[in-house]
């Protein structure tokens, strides 16, 4: 009797302690996204407050510092750069928007292939029973209708990022007490744990932080590097555009094997609809192809270290399914996702059967 | 339900900590700033009789040293055999050459009594010794005369042994 009592008094408290932990997820689920976002600024600064403190530099003092400096570029950005890219941004869905507006939607004529149109001619004429022309108009409706959306798109996103300017409050302060406390936020997290668990834990910290956050800051390195170089190279050959499509190709560069192929393609529509000459194409495809064997000779191998184990089939697909769930910068940001996902499930499991809790 | 039960606070705990390894034979030459920042990285642990610490293969991870109580090391053999190899109590330590090398546990590890132990992970340690090179090279030191008076003490014993036997034999 006495037991069968102790056990509902277990139970209602451990009912009460769900209760509790559901309604705090109710109460602060609008501002995990900013707790997500000051872990990852977190995450990513922590090494620098690391490295300060060796020169028993104080975290508080090493912190600031860094954030003037994060500020400063960020200004430097936003004053300089963003009003530049919003212009190539609107230039750029206008010249796709007048080019589906013509008379005649997408011909070849227009982007400069007009070869090609008489080839397709002849095509027509040999093979009567297929109707091309309905097919080209369907294409050319749902293409016109996706690129009709595309300005909204991106406005959309854009105001996402930067309109809450609470966001840009919030997120530092959150970053700041995360990088000062952190011993203590980690000490005290350990403390709950039970010693069953308590060198599987530690263990699985180790190797998510070996794989997951090397994996996490070359990506970002990788990408900066690449968008530059890009860019550079794009303006080396005086494209049009070429801020917003170096930032699309440095976007798309960490998607493995179709990354460059998927990246490379606003540059080339904008090259032939362009006035320049069509052989700009090729010279914008060989910049590309330098800067990917740079990008795989030299930065990969020195940044990332570890191949990626990704079935092309598997990244194809991600990109696809991506593309579907989140719009067109799910397809930039599932690849790397997914792959972030199954490395932490690879190393949970080798880490469970190492400490025989499966 | 054991993290709900009241701890003492993690201040007061920190304090009786840094006294403790100010008085531990590899922290000792430790300035006062170097201890603080070795407290921040060490967990407490609290283990009740009979628990067991470790077993036999798992990752060697983590570096105890025994604030109170008794633990014991043992092996398993197949038939479920326990061989006791050791019984360590307070001041000692256990699971050093996981800092070194990247082996397994080479034996299990029990609580015999109630105790507290004061945990230290490989990465958290050598992160300290990078951080401050002037105190890492202080615990390394001692902790390489500790292993040197190990291995002179295996030595002699081996000696001796060898010795007897030779005696024996004639």
């Amino acid at each position: 009797m006495n037991i069968k009592n102790i056990n509902i008094v277990k139970l209602t408290f451990y009912l009460i302690v769900l209760f509790a932990v559901i309604l705090c997820i109710y109460l602060y689920k609008f501002i995990i996204s900013y707790l997500i976002v000051s872990f990852l600024l977190a995450y990513l600064i922590s090494p620098l407050v690391h490295y300060f403190e060796r020169y028993h530099i104080k975290r508080t003092l090493s912190i600031l510092f860094i954030y003037v400096i994060i500020a400063v570029i960020l200004t430097f950005f936003i004053l300089g750069l963003i009003p530049q890219i919003v212009d190539q941004i609107i230039d750029f869905t206008n010249l796709l928007t007048e080019m589906i507006q013509k008379e005649e939607p997408i011909n070849l004529q227009s982007i400069g292939l007009g070869k090609l149109d008489t080839f397709f001619e002849k095509i027509k004429a040999a093979l009567p029973f297929i109707k091309f022309d309905q097919y080209n108009e369907l294409l050319s409706q749902r293409i016109g209708a996706f690129i009709g959306q595309l300005p909204q798109i991106v406005i959309k996103s854009i105001s996402g990022i930067f309109a809450g300017l609470s966001f840009l409050i919030i997120v530092p302060v959150i970053g700041f007490f995360l990088l000062r406390d952190e011993d203590t936020f980690r000490k005290n997290f350990f403390r709950i744990i039970p010693n069953r668990y308590f060198e599987f834990t530690l263990h699985l910290f180790q190797k998510i932080e070996e794989s997951f956050g090397r994996f996490f800051r070359a990506l970002l390195i990788e990408t900066l590097i690449v968008t530059i170089l890009s860019v550079v190279g794009l303006l080396a050959l005086d494209i049009k555009y070429a801020l917003i499509l170096g930032i699309i190709i440095g976007l798309s560069n960490p998607i493995k094997y179709f990354g460059p192929i998927i990246g490379i393609i606003p540059a080339l529509i904008v090259v032939l609809a362009s006035p320049k000459p069509n052989i700009y194409v090729i010279y914008v495809l060989i910049v590309h192809l330098i800067i990917q064997q740079i990008d795989s000779i030299i930065l990969f191998p020195s940044i990332m270290g570890k191949e990626i184990k990704m079935h092309p089939l598997l990244v194809l697909l991600t990109v696809i399914a991506g593309g579907y769930a989140f719009g067109i910068l799910g397809m930039f940001f599932t690849v790397p996702a997914v792959y972030l996902i199954k490395t932490i499930m690879v190393v949970s499991y080798n880490s469970l059967r190492q400490f025989e809790i499966i | 339900m054991k993290f709900l039960s009241i701890k003492k606070p993690i201040e007061q705990e920190d304090k009786e900590m840094i006294k403790f390894l100010s008085k531990f034979e590899l922290f000792t030459n430790l300035s006062s700033t170097e201890l603080h920042h070795l407290a921040k990285c060490i967990h407490k642990r609290e283990f009740s009789q009979g628990e067991i610490i470790f077993k036999n293969g798992y990752p060697n991870i983590v570096f105890y040293i025994i604030k109170s109580g008794e633990v014991k090391i043992y092996i398993e053999k197949e038939n479920g055999e326990e061989i006791e190899l050791n019984i360590l109590g307070e001041y000692d330590f256990f699971g050093e050459f996981g800092l070194f090398l990247d082996t397994s546990r080479t034996a299990s590890c029990m609580a015999v009594k109630e105790t507290a132990m004061y945990a230290i992970s490989k990465t958290e340690f050598k992160s300290f010794i990078n951080k401050f090179p002037r105190g890492g090279n202080k615990i390394l030191f001692s902790l390489g005369k500790i292993l040197s008076q190990h291995i002179i003490h295996l030595n002699e014993k081996l000696k001796h042994s060898r010795l007897t036997n030779e005696y024996k034999e004639h």
